[in-house]
């Protein structure tokens, strides 16, 4: 699986996915895990802080997901259509902020 | 948009919204163009003239109107918020039902001029994104590296947040997590007054803090990113095609707009916390349950105040 969006914050890094669509359900969230979400706002930025890296379905470059990861260094990609439903909780991925890119790491091994 | 935004706040939003844009935006692109007119003598020239000038104009000096007015009107108006937050209980229901439509001018009014700073603080960013390839000669140091590394108050917010949870004796640590609250507490996830900030949500609160405790401080990241500037900054000077001091300047205007945007989403609804307690404290006055209260229009429920 390989989903192609827009390139909000540079770098790259592999981590846990974790689809959270609310604030109020981030019990699993661990530090360093991926962040998938529809959008972000300024309430989630202490989650955002502690992700390594960021995926939205909505959004551009200087959407709020782009410009809070680019601030604090995590990779980004934003605006894939339906990425809280193409990506599972729990799998693992990889996420490129340079390019635009989320793949699925397992998938890309076997 | 729920019911209640729709009738209680939306209607203040426009009515800013109208009279920001006559009294600043129209007024001054008038001007501009009227000047043009009377130079080229061409009304369709004059016009969008008119227009691109006032853009300009606003892109450098919005920022001195929204620091030494804007700013300081609103905190003159939270501060009235609150102060009328502290008596609550001592206003009649129809004292109370004034200072709610009073609370919401003020947070409209907020909304309106505080969000008008968008125009300069993503416009700046906007055109230094356009002429970056142009300037620089090479393209290998993305544009927003030499963006990054600035204090503003989302980062102040977490820094806070972080600091809380690093505290290890429980009381101390409730007694600095109220304090965050009430002054980082009124976020949202957007414009709707049925939404509850963050402030509201002890369970998103409570594992918010339980992930800071484990995460490197935001001060750290901000240090790190003030680095990462500074050397994207020497790499971009030896590339530049024009001089190195009218580049310079140019970078800081939108290094200072980009920060000013990143304060601004923390003051424009910084009242919300207060808006939404008084309408839970009128609901409840009135016998209407919470559940209730932000599908039902502003009138329906001054309608019940009165019965």
């Amino acid at each position: 699986m390989q989903l192609r969006g827009r390139p909000a914050s540079h770098g790259e890094v592999t981590g846990t996915a974790r689809v959270i669509l609310s604030l109020d359900d981030i019990g699993t969230f661990k530090p360093g895990d991926i962040l998938v979400t529809i959008a972000t706002s300024p309430a989630w930025t202490p989650l955002m802080h502690a992700a390594g890296g960021i995926v939205t379905e909505t959004g551009g470059t200087l959407s709020h997901a782009a410009i809070v990861s680019r601030e604090y260094g995590i990779p980004a990609v934003v605006a894939i259509p339906d990425v809280t439903k193409k990506i599972k909780n729990g799998q693992v991925i990889r996420v490129n902020g340079t390019q635009g890119l989320v793949e699925d790491v397992i998938w890309n091994k076997s | 948009m729920s019911q209640m935004e729709k009738t209680l706040r939306l209607p203040y939003l426009i009515d800013f919204a109208v009279k920001l844009f006559f009294t600043r935006a129209i007024s001054t692109w008038f001007i501009f163009g009227f000047i043009f007119w009377l130079l080229l003598h061409n009304v369709f020239a004059s016009v969008v003239l008119g227009l691109v000038v006032f853009l300009v104009w606003e892109m450098f000096f919005l920022s001195v109107w929204y620091e030494k007015t804007v700013l300081p009107q609103h905190i003159i108006r939270m501060d009235d918020i609150k102060q009328f937050f502290r008596k609550l209980n001592s206003y009649s229901t129809p004292n109370l039902i004034d200072q709610v439509e009073e609370t919401v001018k003020k947070s409209a009014w907020s909304i309106i001029y505080i969000g008008y700073m968008a125009l300069p603080s993503w416009g700046w960013e906007i055109v230094f994104k356009i002429l970056y390839p142009f300037l620089v000669s090479n393209k290998s140091i993305p544009y927003q590296n030499l963006l990054i590394g600035f204090h503003n108050k989302t980062i102040e917010a977490d820094q806070k947040l972080w600091e809380v949870s690093q505290e290890k004796d429980f009381s101390t640590q409730k007694k600095q997590l109220e304090h965050y609250l009430e002054e980082y507490g009124s976020r949202v996830d957007d414009l709707d007054i049925a939404l509850p900030t963050l402030r509201e949500r002890p369970k998103a609160i409570e594992s918010l803090l339980a992930l800071s405790k484990l995460s490197p401080s935001p001060k750290s990241r901000l240090e790190s990113a003030e680095i990462k500037r500074g050397q994207s900054m020497k790499q971009v000077e030896k590339q530049l095609r024009l001089p190195a001091s009218v580049f310079n300047w140019f970078v800081q205007i939108v290094q200072k707009n980009v920060a000013l945007r990143e304060d601004r989403r923390y003051y424009e609804f910084q009242a919300d916390y207060y808006l939404r307690q008084m309408l839970l404290h009128l609901a409840k006055r009135i016998n209407i349950p919470e559940d209730k209260l932000f599908e039902m229009s502003w009138k329906e429920v001054k309608n019940a105040a009165q019965r």
